[in-house]
């Protein structure tokens, strides 16, 4: 009876250890399912979350947040936020790893399916997609299958899609129909 | 009264805050020229218009200088611009140049919709039109983040040697010897600035001085458009967005200019990978420098040469995007530059044994395994090659990562793949002139990580491939070589003293402790080893006990000063000693460089305030025909008109003045030989 009342204050006394940066620069997977960005944050929120950005550039009806944390190339970032200048609310999530990692985790086979871009003089590049709750699409980019690692792990507000992966948006289109 | 300044006043505000969402919504056509473009006579560049919040387009008028351009334009074509939900349009003329130099004025017009839309610049042609019998070389040394700390670092440690009778080649702050980049007659400071970031990379300040013209942070030789939204600010790089990273406007360097034009041999010599950056700003061209296997195939199939291949010769590591195992196609492009006539050479002994002008692809460095990345459009691993202070075996200061060089344990200093260039380039049987770029690349790749030992001992090599090109080119009747040494970007290593740290401290691995400090404006984590006398790393606190004022003391939690949080703490009065005489290294006499352990050894002191790199000028240091012209502040992109100029003007008059100007009864700098 005494080891709950332990357990939890070795919880409470453990969370602190665990930096909001830690808990919030990756996708997290419990038993509620996977935890990371909503896409409505607003820009206080992911700096609450994240830390003062290392470049922020405007573009169009855009702005971008980059951030280099932990291991990765000096000259790319690990970490880049866009979010709609009109709201002020996020609207996708680009992670970038490097050196690459699996993400098999995040996407359970009964809830993956795998797009293909298909241009003309360039090899077929595929693309794992979860849809989560929210209207929010969780990209594997590169990759087709488990086992695969993946330098490139995108979360997006599925309305935005035509405009960044208008081929992505129409093929999941047509698979909702 | 009051009332009526209110009611304008808000009639104001309202004006402000609608007309630019106005000038946002409006039908408008924009030339993706920059305002102060700036072209040699020829040179190419693609011509592209956006025109932005229009249903439909029609009427398109372009004349340039009076001379009617339309004609070369693409029909328009429908394009999502800024990602937003306007209908937009492209028209594209692809690789227009203008003769006649002069300022050009290149005027649009169209319909929009219903609407006549209009965009003028005006193009600065320059004068490009070398003498009959007027065959200048030209080769440009990029000390990749070499500021002047670095350089001062270069000189302080491998100028500073004791020899057997115990004399400093450094007393009394002179020295017997300067640099080889230090000798050259010629000085000016170069500003870095790029389009969108005041602290450039190495890609827009190459294509700066490679065009002539500036970009933004990781273009290589392209302008900004408005695809760039799909990849640019998204951090989207991959083979579904590389039609938008491809599709940025393109200008002509100088090295496909030159060879182009005028049958130039053309090379480039790195320690980086072949495709970083530095390398690729005189073969390729794309939006996003990490675009390796498109790098690498334009160098192959060059699109300002017609599909040729950009370089005769090409040394350096990054082998796996030329491999076929390492490429999304498939290709194998080192068996294809085989089959067009290119010698391939892997280790120093096999390029020792080059020795003419048969075009040459020397990779001396790629992964065991070389594998496509998942975005598909670069590799797994960009292999560059091996840092000279491990190449030469010495060993590492307890901060620096202990070398490794695998199963590439015969690679060649930066001075013989130089000296191997000139050979190739100018041993041509049509004698005709040439353009090298030699990059010292890991100056940089060694400060990002503030390894100080890394990257002082690659300035070192980097020198020492200056005094090859300076020896060979002195020896030339008539002198016909310019030789330009400069940098890309600064980076922030200082010059901060003299330390005394021993051997023991400075290479023991086995003494360090984890620093902590976390506070709730941010946290910061290091770790202290023994040579951090000697190598202050960013994010070392600088301890400063002053209590005067000007020294940052005397006023409490002022920067610098600090308390300890108890009376057990022990309190550094600094984070170096400063060691009241000269830096001394020894020679070794074996390889020519100095040796960085030992009883006598007095090192510099050297401290990083970032990682990364910093917006301030870096000098420029240049010697042969032309070179006074590379004196005082400039443009970095004036360098691509200065060496334009170095080839194409008869600059004999400056040439002698100059050469009065070191050989002669003037005061010279002691060391200056």
């Amino acid at each position: 009876m005494k080891l709950i009342p332990v357990l939890l204050w070795a919880l409470l006394y453990a969370a602190p250890v665990f930096s909001q940066q830690a808990l919030w620069s990756d996708p997290r997977i419990s038993t509620d399912g996977l935890k990371w960005f909503q896409l409505v944050e607003s820009e206080s929120e992911v700096r609450k979350y994240l830390g003062q950005p290392a470049m922020v550039a405007d573009f169009g009806e855009y702005r971008s947040w980059q951030y280099q944390i932990g291991e990765v190339e000096h000259d790319d970032f690990s970490h880049a936020l866009v979010f709609r200048k009109s709201d002020g609310k996020l609207v996708s999530v680009s992670r970038t790893y490097n050196p690459e990692r699996s993400v098999d985790s995040l996407f359970p086979p009964s809830g993956t399916t795998v797009h293909w871009f298909r241009a003309a003089g360039q090899p077929d590049f595929p693309m794992r997609i979860r849809r989560l709750p929210g209207g929010r699409v969780l990209m594997a980019v590169g990759t087709s299958k488990p086992g695969q690692t993946t330098g490139q792990l995108v979360l997006m507000s599925e309305k935005e899609l035509p405009h960044f992966y208008p081929w992505l948006a129409e093929d999941l289109t047509v698979g909702a129909r | 009264m009051l009332k009526t300044r209110r009611v304008w006043s808000a009639v104001s505000a309202l004006v402000v805050v609608c007309v630019p969402m106005m000038a946002q919504t409006s039908a408008n056509v924009r030339i993706l020229l920059p305002e102060r473009t700036r072209l040699l006579q020829g040179q190419q560049v693609d011509l592209v218009l956006e025109v932005r919040n229009a249903a439909a387009v029609s009427g398109l008028k372009v004349n340039a200088g009076g001379v009617d351009l339309t004609s070369k334009f693409s029909a328009a074509v429908k394009t999502d611009l800024d990602c937003d939900s306007s209908t937009d349009w492209v028209m594209r003329a692809n690789l227009q140049s203008f003769d006649t130099p002069g300022d050009l004025k290149l005027d649009v017009s169209l319909t929009a919709g219903s609407t006549v839309v209009s965009d003028s610049r005006t193009i600065q042609v320059r004068e490009f039109h070398p003498s009959v019998g007027q065959r200048r070389n030209v080769v440009l040394f990029i000390g990749d983040a070499m500021g002047t700390a670095y350089r001062d670092a270069a000189r302080l440690v491998s100028r500073s040697i004791v020899d057997a009778n115990g004399k400093n080649s450094f007393r009394d702050g002179f020295f017997d010897d300067l640099l080889e980049m230090d000798k050259m007659p010629v000085s000016g400071m170069s500003m870095t600035y790029g389009t969108d970031s005041i602290v450039p990379d190495s890609a827009n300040t190459g294509s700066a001085w490679a065009t002539g013209n500036k970009s933004y942070l990781n273009a290589v030789n392209s302008l900004g458009d408005g695809t760039d939204c799909k990849w640019r600010f998204n951090g989207q790089q991959n083979a579904a967005t590389l039609q938008y990273i491809n599709d940025n406007p393109r200008v002509e360097n100088l090295w496909q200019y030159l060879k182009r034009r005028f049958n130039y041999r053309t090379g480039i010599v790195t320690t980086a990978a072949v495709t970083d950056a530095t390398p690729a700003v005189e073969g390729a061209y794309t939006g996003y420098r990490q675009a390796r296997l498109e790098i690498a195939r334009q160098y192959l199939e060059n699109p300002m040469l017609n599909g040729r291949p950009a370089f005769d010769l090409i040394l350096g590591g990054g082998t796996d995007p030329f491999t076929a195992a390492g490429r999304t196609d498939k290709r194998d492009l080192i068996a294809e530059f085989q089959s067009l006539g290119y010698r391939y050479v892997t280790t120093a002994s096999e390029l020792r044994g080059v020795n003419f002008g048969q075009p040459t692809i020397g990779l001396f460095k790629g992964s065991p395994a070389p594998a496509p990345a998942s975005n598909g459009i670069a590799t797994a691993a960009d292999v560059n090659m091996d840092v000279a202070y491990d190449k030469l075996k010495l060993t590492r200061p307890a901060s620096e990562p202990t070398a490794s060089l695998g199963s590439f344990t015969d690679q060649p200093m930066l001075d013989l793949m130089t000296q191997k260039a000139i050979e190739v380039l100018s041993n041509s049987f049509g004698s005709q002139p040439f353009i090298l770029m030699v990059e010292g690349a890991s100056i940089d790749k060694q400060s990002h990580p503030n390894q100080a030992a890394g990257t002082i001992w690659d300035t070192i090599e980097f020198d020492k491939a200056i005094g090859v090109v300076r020896s060979w080119a002195d020896k030339r009747t008539p002198k016909d070589t310019l030789i330009v040494v400069t940098a890309d970007h600064d980076q922030s290593m200082s010059i901060i003293g003299v330390s005394n740290t021993p051997d023991t401290e400075y290479f023991n691995r086995g003494e360090s402790e984890k620093v902590a400090i976390k506070t709730t404006m941010g946290d910061q984590d290091f770790t202290v080893w023994g040579d951090s006398y000697s190598n202050a790393r960013a994010g070392l606190p600088f301890v400063n006990t002053s209590t005067t004022a000007s020294n940052n003391g005397g006023a409490p939690n002022m920067p610098g000063t600090f308390t300890p949080s108890s009376p057990a703490d022990t309190l550094w009065t600094s984070t170096y000693s400063a060691y009241s005489g000269s830096p001394a290294y020894k020679l070794d006499a074996a390889t020519g460089y100095p040796v960085n352990s030992g009883a006598d050894i007095r090192r510099i002191a050297v401290g990083f305030r970032t990682g990364d790199h910093t917006g301030s000028s870096v000098p420029v240091t240049a010697e042969g025909p032309g070179a006074f012209l590379f004196t005082g502040y400039m443009d970095q992109t004036d360098i691509f008109f200065k060496m334009a100029a170095a080839i194409a003007s008869d600059t004999s008059d400056a040439d002698k003045l100059v050469d009065a100007m070191t050989n002669s009864t003037f005061p010279r700098t002691f060391g200056k030989k």
